[in-house]
């Protein structure tokens, strides 16, 4: 990439197009640099932290993402009139728009990912696999997208079951189906079909072989746009549900150096035949053999992408600023982890009720602190989770020495955090982060299928007496200073009004 | 500063009583009375001091449900008022199973509607789809039904607890 001296993208100016935890993780690393950073929200996101980030905020539309966070028209117009230099998508929403990559591109706006051809060609998982194949990676055995129902019989027939469905235009597990034989094809063409069409817009879909047991493994990229490609190293996403991770850590405990090698030179295969321009992801998935083939690239920022950052001491959204802005690029470290970090994702949701999301207003939030502990979230007291929106709250990261102590924090960590208001997965999380199989590290996709199968619910505690007087000891200080008709009583539980909104916990 | 009243949890219902002076907190939990506990406001939370062990409690309230996080758990309460029961929307009631309905399991809106009145739905069959968040959650017998009214609607928004489907009193 071409060296521009340091220092050179102070003062310019970068248009956030996202919401929760990564417009606030992204717009806090613009202070960082220097960079002017514009928060672009919806009506329903004004009191969010992430706009009381920014040093620029601008409304883009009403809650509904088609009507915000979604709509390319609006964004662009945004960038525009606020004289955005580049453009931060952050990962979900637009960020892997071929579309709106070049509706950017053609206003002479930057674009913090690749360029939009990278993304049409990576957007469509069927000619993304021929590109690996081309590049020399292993790849699974696959179908090309399926004019119809009957199409789909004859190929899963010929790939043999299990299969999986996935949507062409696929992407964090929406339209996608486990078909474990003939019977159940028919139904599950159609449901994925719809999901992938009310999800990108797009119904095709196309099979592949399903590889069982698997663990999900992908490997971090940073291209500088000309064929130069660095790997930093993989992460194990192998904790889903139902194809949406939960859970993500770096290193892998099933990948060795040698194993590492191969799987960053393949990675890097794909990406530099790609030239492709920032940070991206390949995954893959690696078969008990210790064989493994391509999955899909992300060309975007992962949600999880601090566990690598944690173990390497990158920042990789620094260094897609900085690409994307023209400033000197970071000197990248060698792909080898130093010690152990563990993510989960905090979610809004009910695990009692079959994980389905959980709304209403944050009463109060303790987030977790302490040494090697790291809280990207998204939302502050009094802040409403709404359904517009994904149930991510935010994302618990904890670094360890080795894995156990990083799981050992983890753990504590959990105990720590207080979520009021919505239900969450905390408690959840802390099963599953202290399951003996999971401690050991024998991780597979299929883990919380086989472990938490459908509903969940933490095991029967002691009598919350002691929760009962906590309760109690809240209410009657209420009541004094009601009864007492002043708001700032000279007591120690005079401040409690605030209190009760959760002490600005923040994110 | 005093309180007395009645919390309700999923196990059932406790008279308490609280008296607060000094920072001594005097309790009663079902006539049962508590050791002084000191109690004190530290940081963001409610440092709660039993005995040997501190334990630190975040407490918040919204009406008349009262929240408390104590050692990585949270426990929800309701406070009654007096003789009036309100039906608690929010919870796992929700899926105890013997309730002549089914409520939405979260905020959404309905995708799909699978029954009628009058129709037989076995245990498991789907009733109705909810969406939120691009995720669609369905909506299943708890048990053997007879459908009695549905009051959902494709398209409609629904809010937590919302009654989705009614069932006839007895499955036959």
């Amino acid at each position: 990439m071409p060296a521009v001296s340091r220092g050179t993208i102070r003062g310019r100016r970068l248009l956030v197009a996202n919401r929760g935890e990564i417009a606030l993780r992204v717009l806090r690393t613009c202070r960082t640099l220097g960079v002017v950073g514009i928060a672009a929200h919806s009506e329903a996101d004004a009191a969010m932290p992430f706009v009381a980030a920014a040093d620029e905020a601008v409304c883009i539309g009403p809650g509904p993402a088609r009507e915000s966070y979604l709509d390319i028209g609006r964004v662009v117009e945004a960038a525009r009139n606020l004289r955005a230099d580049a453009v931060h998508p952050g990962y979900g929403f637009l960020s892997e728009n071929a579309d709106f990559a070049e509706a950017l591109e053609d206003a002479g706006i930057g674009f913090v990912g690749p360029r939009s051809e990278t993304i049409r060609l990576m957007g469509n998982k069927v000619r993304a696999k021929q590109a690996a194949e081309r590049a020399g990676v292993p790849v699974s055995r696959g179908s090309g997208n399926l004019a119809d129902l009957a199409a789909a019989e004859v190929e899963a027939a010929r790939i043999g079951y299990p299969v999986l469905l996935k949507a062409a235009a696929g992407g964090g597990g929406r339209g996608m189906r486990v078909v474990d034989g003939p019977r159940d094809l028919e139904a599950a063409f159609h449901s994925a079909s719809a999901e992938a069409r009310a999800s990108f817009g797009k119904a095709d879909l196309f099979l592949e072989r399903l590889l069982r047991p698997a663990r999900h493994l992908e490997v971090q990229v940073f291209g500088d746009g000309a064929g130069g490609v660095h790997a930093l190293g993989e992460r194990e996403c192998s904790i889903q549900r139902r194809h949406q991770k939960v859970i993500e850590e770096a290193p892998s405990p099933a990948v060795d150096e040698r194993l590492r090698a191969r799987l960053c030179e393949a990675a890097v295969a794909i990406a530099a035949a790609a030239k492709y321009r920032g940070a991206g992801t390949v995954e893959f998935l690696l078969g008990p053999d210790g064989s493994f083939h391509f999955l899909e690239m992300n060309c975007r920022l992962q949600v999880e992408h601090p566990v690598t950052e944690m173990v390497t001491g990158t920042d990789l959204v620094a260094a897609q600023i900085r690409l994307a802005l023209g400033g000197e690029a970071l000197p990248f470290p060698d792909p080898r982890p130093r010690g152990w970090a563990v993510e989960v994702r905090v979610c809004a949701e009910d695990p009692a009720l079959g994980f389905a999301p959980s709304t209403g207003r944050i009463l109060a939030l303790r987030v977790p602190r302490g040494a090697f502990v790291r809280w990207d979230g998204g939302f502050a007291a009094g802040n409403e989770v709404t359904p517009h929106y994904d149930s991510l709250l935010g994302k618990l990261l904890c670094w360890g020495a080795t894995r156990a102590e990083a799981l050992a924090r983890t753990a504590e960590a959990l105990r720590e955090i207080a979520v009021l208001g919505p239900r969450t997965n905390v408690e959840f999380l802390r099963a599953v982060i202290e399951h003996p199989r999971f401690a050991e590290g024998r991780l597979a996709t299929s883990f919380l299928e086989e472990e938490f199968p459908a509903e969940w619910s933490p095991a029967a505690g002691p009598a919350p007496e002691e929760a009962v007087l906590a309760a109690a000891a809240f209410l009657a200080a209420q009541e004094g200073g009601a009864a007492a008709g002043a708001p700032r009583a000279p007591s120690p539980w005079g401040t409690l009004p605030s209190w009760r909104n959760g002490g600005g916990g923040g994110a | 500063m005093n309180f007395t009243g009645i919390l309700r949890d999923g196990e059932g219902e406790r008279a308490v009583s609280a008296t607060l002076g000094g920072g001594v907190l005097r309790g009663t939990v079902d006539g049962r009375a508590f050791a002084d506990a000191a109690v004190e406001r530290r940081g963001d939370g409610l440092l709660l001091v039993r005995g040997r062990a501190p334990s630190r409690a975040v407490v918040a309230r919204d009406g008349n449900r009262v929240l408390v996080h104590l050692d990585g758990r949270v426990h929800e309460f309701e406070l009654m008022d007096g003789t009036k029961r309100r039906r608690d929307r929010g919870g796992k009631r929700l899926h105890a199973g013997d309730e002549p309905w089914i409520g939405s399991p979260m905020t959404g809106t309905v995708a799909s509607v699978a029954a009628a009145p009058g129709d037989r739905v076995a245990k498991g069959g789907t009733l109705v789809v909810v969406e939120a968040m691009k995720m669609q959650f369905v909506v299943r017998a708890p048990r053997d039904v007879v459908v009695k009214a549905v009051p959902a609607a494709a398209g409609r928004p629904v809010e937590i607890g919302q009654v989705l489907v009614e069932f006839e009193e007895a499955a036959p």
